[in-house]
Formats: C-alpha cells, structure tokens, sequence
C-alpha cells in the first residue's frame, strides 16, 4: 500500500508553496475589512471623520462599547438569545418535519405518495403570494409578535425534502424490506434503519437549515414589531436599512435630519453582533467541513 | 394482540375527545344562547360602560425607537395621552425602506389598523386601491389644534381626491426652496475671505479658495439635485419639477405646458455645470457608486456645501456641530430670486394616513385627536420633540433647549411649527430672521394637489426608469459628456416610451388646471 503512494517531488512542494502563499494573501484580503471594523470600533468618533477608516485604532477609546453596551446591553443580549433559540428549535423541528415527509413520500408501497410529493412540488412552481402567505400567518396562525412566528415558516423547504427523499431513495430497498420482515413497524424502519444510513444528507439539510434561520430578517420584519422578538440579524439589518435609505433618499419625510448612528457605534454592533460567532466557529468548523463532505466519496 | 389493544386504546381516547369537544361545543351555544338572551338594560349598560374604554390607537414610525422613547411610551407620553384623549398609543418602528411601499403596503392590504406616514403620491396610489380611510368626516372636529396652530385649509388640498380628505398633514414652517437653496458652511467661507455667494462664480470661487486651505475637502455633499442650478442657467422658466422626467413653468400660473427634462435646454446646461463641477473636483468621484460617503463626508465636516432647504440649515448644523462645534450654515441661491422666485409645497413637515381598516366613526376620531396631539400646543410640542422638562431636557432663560437626555423622542423634524419652535443657542437671532423671511415673495407650487395617474403608462415608467438610471445618472451628475452621449440616452428614452408618458401626463395636468381654474 505504501508503495503505491508517489513520494513528492520539488515541483509539487513548489506548487504546495505556491497554493499557500496565495491561499494567505487571498485570507489577509478577506480579514482586512473585518479588522477595520474591529480598529473602527476601538477608534473615537472624531479620528474617524478626519482620517478615516484604518488598521489600527486611532485615538484608542473603549467609550463605543460603554455607550453601546450600557444603553443597548438588554436589546443586543435578547436579540442573542432570540437567535440562538430560533436557531436551535427551527432546526430541530425543521429537519424532523423534513425528514419524516421525505421518507413518507419514499415509501414505495404507500399508495399516497405521490399525491403527497407533488402537493409538495406545486409549492415550489406557483407560490401563493406575499399577500396571502402574510394574511396567513397574521389572520388565521396569529404569528405577529411571537417566537413561532420566527420558526413556523421555514418549517419545510421542500427543496431539502426533496434531497432527503433522493437520498433515503438511493437506500437499497432490500434493506427496508428485511427490516419488515423482522416484523420492524414503518416507525421503526425510519428511526432504525432509514435516519442512520441517511446521516450524510440530514448533516447537510441541518447546516442548511441552521444556516437560513441564524442569518433570517425577514421573517421579523414581516411578523415582528415587539424589540423583546428581534433577532440580531434584523437589528444589523434594520441599521444598515436605515442608513442605506436616508442616503439615497435625501428628501422624503425630513430625512434630511435625522443623525444617522455614527461610523464607531455601527463598528461596534457589527463587532458585538459578529464577535462570539466568530470566537465559537474555529472550535465548531470541523463539523461544519465533516458534514459537507461526510459521503462524498462513495464507492 | 399487543398492538390491537394499543389501537382500541387510542379508539377509545379519540371517542372521549371528540365527545369532550361536542359538549364544549353545545356548552358555548347555549352561553350563547343565553347572551341573546339579555335584556336590553344590559347591553346599554355595556355599551356605555364600552364607550368609557380606552380606545387602542397604533402609529407606525421609521427609523429606530430610542431606549428613552421607549421608557416615555410605556411611562408618562402613555399616561398623558390616555388621560387626555382616552387613547391606549402603541409605537411600534419599521425600517426606513418600508416607508411608502414594502412592509406598510402589506399592513394596508391586509387590513391591520394603524396610522402612517404618506406623502401625495403614495396617497393616490393607496387612495385608488381604497386602503385609506376617509376623513372627511371627521378631521376639522378632532384636530382643532391642528386647523388652529398650521394652515390646514391649505395643506389638506394635497391630500384631497374627489373632494374627499384622505390624510392629514403635520406642521407648520415655510418650505420654500426645498432643494433649490444651497448650504453653504458659512465658517469656512469666513476662513477664506468669502463674504458672499450670489451666483455660481461665487461658489466656484469659494471652493477654489477654500480647496487650497483644505486639500482633503471636498466640495458637493450628500447628492445633487439640478433644481440648484435653476437660478443659474439660462432659460425663461421657473423650473418646477412634476417628477424626475417633466417639468413645467413654475412662474406661469395659468399655463399648463410640461416639458420632457433630459429632452430640454435647461437639462444641457445643467450637465455642463455639474461636467464642470466633476472636472473641477466639486462633485466628488465616489458621488454616484457610493452616494453614503458623501453624506458622511458632510456629517463629518468635510465638504464645503450641500442642496439645502430653508429650514434644513437647523438640523444639519445641529447634527454637524458634534464634530466641528464652530459649523455655521447658510443659505444661498444662485440667481436672481425676484425672476425665478422660491417655490413651496405648502407648510407641512409630513402627512399621516390612517388605515381604511379603521371604520368605526369613533375610533377613526380617536386616531385623529393623537395627530391633534402633534401640534396641540408648546407644552405637547415640547414633549414629543424633548421628552419630559426636567428630566430630558432644561429651558434657558432665553427659551432654547439644553438636552439633558439625546436620545430621539419623535423625529424633532416631526413636529416643527414656527409657533412653538425652540432654536439651539447658537442660533443667531439674524438667522432666525432670514428663516422667516427667506420664504417672503414665494410662491406656492403650481402642481399642489395633482397626482399623477401611472395605471396606463406604468409599463413605460418601468422602462424609463432604468433608462434614467443606467443612460441619464451619468450625465446628470457630470460623470460622462453630454454632447457625446445624449443622442444615444435620448433614443433610449424614446424606446422606452417617453413621449407616450409625457402626453399621458399632459392630458392629465390640462386637466388638473382646467379643474383648478374653474
């Protein structure tokens, strides 16, 4: 076995090098803005506007944080937790009700699955509008100013069921059937055998799912108007929403007046908002990568 | 046999709850039934007892409500208004891109109560899909402060469709010259020798002067709008801007002709001004991709004019002075005011439209009295703009505010009434004087009132719209050369369908006039 691996030459330690000289530079690249806002942060308000945005803090000052920790500490901290719960609960419930769908309209003997998936599919082809979908959850599910309201629904992508489904169908069916035969119950099959060997494609659609409801806005923005619901994507989003408008749009409403949050409190909730999420991914990426590529060499 | 009895047993929970559910069911008609029951003693007893309840009125604000804003609406502006109008108000924010559109057109659809800010056309618009409320009715009997304390009998014109008032407009301050007066940073033109701007030699001078002393500046902050250039160019018309696309003669009164903008005179030498401000450095390179860093470059100090208004110059010094405490702002006009004279609007700050969804005549009359409560008197004034005295903010001996507390109660622009207006100290009494007689000898806007209908021209306003931003920005704000490329920007306006939108208007306006006539 060893022998058939071919020792490295110089040309491939040159070409290695090379990969991570450039890998490096493109990495400072992508750190340098993220570094100014941190610098920003730490910077007074006054340096700012007469130098500009640079690496390292000018005129370094903590007095951002006391401003924006002592009069936003309770907004930003319940955002936080809004968030995480969204996060947590929505994925929990999302991938359950994903996968239990996806393996109902897998079954092969169950003479509904079709009607099933295709009731699905039509979702994706004609979509009933935003009025509609809006008079839905605020009239008939009085989602407006409730932590459901932020979960309900992303419940179910169909898209994701439809890789599950693809997935749980790429399962020989020989194994199912022995699973029946053992006198195995549907439920059974599912927790059994079906969800261990669908690991793989259940990794992703959590990631996925994870992902849509910890970077969300729009769902607060839609159905949220109480601060205790917000989420902190929507508080980044709302900030950056607002000053993007009152930039472009100089006359309407006296937007001519109105201050517009300054350059080192923006740094400072960008920081703030970002700032444990970037402390925690290091330790947490490698599952992130293992559940990417976990099956992906098949064979 | 163990999972037949698991399936009686669930045969039977299921049995014992729908029974449950059948008599809960039965239960409640026959409460029900009782109710139908009660005597008609009672249900007046009720209704009187119902009219003393508080009645819930909620408004819609942009931006962000502040952590002190906050603590007043749960506290004491909570208090206040439900003891003096017996009103539960409940503030709840949106985003500033959900104004006129987005978020609040889908809260109107959908048949939510509450209130809002509006302007003329989103009132039309909205009018037309019937989702405001008419408050004909029911305005000058619930708002006698505000028909009192602004010229309601003016500014409700805007806001009328088929005699019909569908909003109501807030404040009172002249308006005059909205972005046709430039703001120029006073203390810089001291610092250079500059005692005054007139025209645009004036200006161009000053910049030159003061690009010298300050190299890092730039000239033109925030955006660019031609109306500054009205006085300077050379054409007979008052230019009064129906929209991005048309203006017409705001000095004829009676007459009713539109002209197409980009296909104009004026529009050539308004490009060959802004070609010239763009070479010369005035108008900064970033101007068109990142308009925000212009903005933030006249916040910070660093430019030295800006498109101003007649009162913007209050707001902008006050915000400006955070970070050059010496700021002083002034209002120039380049030209000859007595032949193209200022134009307003009227003297309303905003408009707020109420919810068709809101029908009951007396919860309607409640959502007017709080917009009465706006422009009541200086005691409310003051609190909706500084919050509590004592608390938030001192009275000088003089009567100018010292804030206490910074924090935004509602928008200080929201409120402004020359009445009950409180100016910072440094507001020099010469100052205040040119505020109010700068609008002197103007003249209102010929157009107040008009709404255009798009419905029949909506698809070629689409298309015009992304010709003007992809062929015409460029020209306009002097980033590319007119005489090089107006014949291609031109043909693609015409292929967009200009000349169909511009007839539709005309027939529109000719209209609007002959009514106004009559």
């Amino acid at each position: 076995m060893k022998s058939m691996i071919k020792p490295r030459i110089k040309s491939d330690d040159i070409l290695i090098g090379c990969f991570y000289v450039l890998l490096g530079l493109f990495s400072l690249l992508c750190l340098l803005p993220i570094l100014m806002v941190i610098s920003g942060s730490f910077s007074t308000e006054t340096e700012i506007a007469v130098h500009g945005f640079s690496l390292l803090p000018q005129g370094f000052s903590l007095d951002t944080y006391n401003y924006v920790l002592s009069r936003q500490m309770n907004t930003l901290a319940s955002a936080y937790g809004v968030t995480i719960f969204v996060t947590l609960v929505g994925t929990v419930l999302s991938v359950t009700i994903t996968t239990c769908f996806a393996y109902v309209v897998s079954v092969k003997d169950f003479q509904h699955a079709n009607k099933l998936a295709f009731f699905a599919y039509f979702t994706m082809l004609f979509s009933g509008g935003m009025l509609p979908w809006y008079l839905v959850c605020t009239r008939y599910y009085h989602l407006q100013d409730t932590l459901w309201g932020l979960i309900l629904p992303y419940c179910m992508n169909v898209f994701y069921m439809y890789l599950v489904r693809n997935y749980i169908n790429g399962i020989p069916y020989e194994l199912t059937e022995s699973a029946r035969i053992d006198g195995a119950g549907y439920f059974q099959t599912f927790v059994k055998v079906i969800l261990p060997l669908s690991k793989a494609g259940i990794v992703t659609i959590v990631l996925f799912y994870a992902l849509t409801y910890w970077n969300d806005f729009y769902l607060p923005l839609m159905l949220v108007t109480d601060d205790k619901y917000f989420s902190m994507q929507y508080i980044l989003y709302k900030m950056n929403a607002n000053i993007q408008y009152l930039a472009t749009n100089s006359t309407g409403f006296g937007a001519d007046h109105i201050a517009l949050p300054t350059q080192t409190v923006k740094m400072a909730i960008t920081c703030i908002a970002i700032g444990p999420i970037a402390l925690v991914y290091p330790f947490v990426q490698k599952y992130f990568v293992k559940g990417v590529t976990v099956g992906a060499l098949k064979g | 046999m163990k999972f037949k009895n698991v399936k009686r047993i669930a045969s039977l929970g299921l049995a014992v709850i729908m029974s449950a559910g059948l008599m809960t069911g039965c239960s409640s008609s026959v409460e029900s039934g009782d109710s139908a029951a009660k005597t008609e003693e009672t249900a007046k007893e009720e209704e009187s007892v119902k009219a003393a309840d508080p009645i819930p009125v909620r408004m819609i604000m942009y931006g962000e409500e502040s952590p002190r804003m906050k603590e007043l609406m749960e506290n004491e502006i909570y208090q206040k208004v439900l003891e003096e109008i017996n009103v539960e108000l409940e503030l709840d924010y949106l985003p500033w891109t959900e104004v006129n559109g987005g978020k609040t057109e889908l809260m109107f659809s959908a048949g939510e109560k509450f209130m809002c800010f509006t302007d003329t056309d989103f009132t039309s618009k909205m009018v037309g899909k019937g989702y405001f409320a008419d408050l004909t009715d029911v305005l000058e009997a619930n708002a006698p402060d505000l028909y009192a304390n602004s010229d309601m009998e003016a500014n409700i014109k805007q806001f009328t469709i088929n005699d019909r008032i569908y909003s109501v407009p807030i404040g009172n301050k002249p308006n005059a010259g909205e972005d046709y007066l430039i703001m120029v940073r006073k203390d810089l033109m001291e610092e250079v020798g500059v005692e005054e701007i007139n025209n645009i030699e004036d200006l161009e001078n000053f910049y030159t002067l003061c690009k010298e002393k300050h190299p890092d500046y730039i000239g033109l902050g925030r955006s660019l709008k031609h109306t500054i250039f009205n006085g300077a160019i050379e054409s007979d018309k008052n230019v009064l801007f129906i929209n991005s696309f048309v203006f017409t003669d705001g000095n004829a009164e009676i007459d009713s002709t539109l002209y197409s903008y980009y296909e104009s005179e004026e529009f050539k030498q308004a490009c060959e001004i802004a070609k010239r401000w763009r070479e010369m450095g005035i108008i900064p390179s970033y101007l068109l991709s990142n308009p925000q860093q212009s903005s933030s470059e006249f916040a910070a100090g660093r430019a030295m004019f800006a498109v101003g208004a007649n009162d913007r110059i209050f707001e902008m010094m006050s915000s400006l002075r955070a970070t050059v405490p010496d700021a002083v702002l002034e209002n120039v006009y380049l030209g000859d005011i007595s032949e193209k004279p200022l134009m307003t609007r009227g003297g309303y700050n905003t408009a707020y439209a109420i919810s068709a969804a809101v029908e009951d005549p007396e919860e309607l009359a409640a959502y007017v009295k709080v917009l009465n409560l706006l422009q009541k008197n200086q005691e409310w004034v003051d609190l909706w703009t500084y919050g509590i005295e004592g608390t938030d903010y001192t009275l000088t001996d003089s009567g100018s505010v010292e804030r206490i507390c910074t924090d935004e109660i509602l928008p200080s622009w929201l409120c402004v009434n020359t009445k009950f207006r409180r100016y910072a100290d440094y507001i020099t009494e010469e100052q205040i004087e040119t505020f109010n007689t700068q609008a002197d000898g103007s003249i209102m806007f010929k157009n107040a009132g008009f709404v255009f209908d798009t419905e029949s021209v909506k698809t070629e306003y689409a298309q015009l719209q992304t010709v003007k931003s992809e062929y015409l920005d460029p020209i306009y704000t002097g980033f590319k050369d007119y005489d090089e490329n107006i014949d291609e920007a031109i043909e693609k306006l015409k292929d967009a369908g200009i000349d169909k939108y511009v007839a539709e208007m005309q027939k529109q306006f000719d209209e609007f006039m002959k009514n106004k006539a009559d």
